[in-house]
């Protein structure tokens, strides 16, 4: 008897499922396919590696953020592969809507408060328009201590350094895609050394993402000043990183030529490089979505 | 959402252009005799002491008064330079300006006041 009063139930209940499944199928008829759809996302991060990829946040979504660029790892052990000079970056990221986010964090280099807005101006769509083009800007301001004594004409303005980038993706096909980033950068304050930066620095950005198997891909970048002083006391940045993503969030390996995180510092600043025996440094970003 | 884009942009842009620049140079202050109290004193505790302190990380080499920033001299010198040694502070150069002034505190006889 209890086995029929079961049987029975179950049937019932499948048949409900049955039933609506059928009406959502109704619906899908109904409504007129989209003919165009956007293609989905570049990059599976936020950034590339360390510069910004077209990567949007969606609409009220969180992100809280942590970087960590380790010191020089050729000094070796003696500063156990960089552990005991790190970087830190903390901040926070919030999708206003789905083509603007804002967001501020804090760096270790400089004591730096970074501002920032990212807006999307166009989208890549697939048979359509062929690239993804978002504006990001960043504000700067320098919150180390600027001591009377040792700087007596110092304004309170010279805390402030400005990028303006744009940034311009394609995504080639599941596994493959690149971007280029034209960046301007302002500073109100600059040539910590005598004659090795300008007030006004122009950079394009490269950048590619490599899909290695479903959850690792491997990113390239590198940046080209495009009038730096002669001097070659700073360098163009190149890094190069892992996006592994796992359940809540994606984790990025770098090993970069730049120990700053910041994009100001990191496109104009960069004092490590790749070859004669210049520095590296390991790092990772982690970002978790709420 | 077009007018708020643009709003944005131009509100960023003239942010960008009403701020004038300077160099480190054009905000620092030299001068041609300088002594530890008035001017050596300030560069270490900017860039030095926070490590190089009883309570830093690295409490073997204190540079918290005259007379161990003196007994250091040398070796500061070198490091502040970085051609010959390693660089010190390990977040990079510090300003020039002050690199030469340290210099010429130690060729002029280490004054104290």
């Amino acid at each position: 008897m209890n086995i029929t009063k079961f049987l029975f139930s179950a049937l019932l209940l499948f048949t409900v499922t049955l039933v609506s499944a059928q009406d959502d199928l109704m619906k899908e008829l109904d409504s007129v396919p989209n003919a165009k759809q956007p293609s989905s996302s570049a990059f599976k991060a936020l950034q590339v590696c360390n510069m910004q990829s077209t990567k949007m946040a969606s609409k009220n979504e969180w992100y809280f953020l942590v970087s960590h660029r380790f010191g020089d790892l050729k000094e070796g052990i003696n500063n156990f592969f960089g552990l005991d000079n790190a970087l830190t970056r903390i901040g926070g990221i919030y999708g206003a809507t789905g083509w603007l986010s804002l967001g501020v964090s804090r760096h270790t280099y400089n004591k730096t408060f970074e501002l920032s807005v990212k807006y999307r101006v166009a989208n890549q769509y697939e048979n359509g328009f062929p690239v993804t083009i978002v504006g990001y800007n960043t504000m700067d301001i320098n919150g180390s201590k600027f001591d009377k004594v040792l700087y007596p004409e110092f304004k309170l303005t010279n805390r402030l350094a400005f990028s303006s980038q744009l940034l311009i993706s394609r995504r080639f096909s599941d596994a493959i895609s690149f971007e280029i980033n034209p960046v301007y950068i302002h500073k109100n304050l600059y040539d910590i050394q005598p004659d090795t930066e300008s007030k006004d620095l122009f950079v394009v950005g490269l950048g590619g993402r490599c899909k290695l198997s479903k959850r690792i891909s491997l990113n390239l970048e590198y940046a080209a000043r495009m009038n730096p002083k002669e001097q070659e006391y700073y360098h163009n940045p190149l890094t190069v990183g892992f996006d592994i993503e796992t359940g809540g969030h994606v984790f990025q390996m770098v090993f970069s030529s730049s120990q700053p995180m910041n994009d100001i510092s990191y496109f104009s600043n960069t004092t490590g490089k790749w070859d004669g025996g210049g520095s590296i440094y390991f790092g990772f970003n982690m970002y978790r979505a709420f | 959402m077009k007018t708020i884009k643009l709003i944005i942009l131009a509100a960023i842009g003239t942010f960008v252009t009403s701020c004038d620049s300077n160099t480190y140079s054009e905000i620092s202050g030299f001068t041609a005799m300088p002594t530890y109290e008035a001017n050596i004193k300030p560069i270490m505790v900017a860039q030095c002491t926070s490590c190089h302190s009883a309570n830093g990380t690295e409490p073997g080499s204190p540079l918290e008064n005259y007379q161990e920033v003196v007994d250091y001299a040398e070796s500061i010198s070198c490091r502040i330079d970085g051609q010959d040694c390693g660089l010190m502070p390990s977040s990079g150069r510090i300003p020039q300006v002050q690199i030469d002034m340290f210099n010429l505190w130690v060729a002029q006889g280490f004054l104290q006041q």
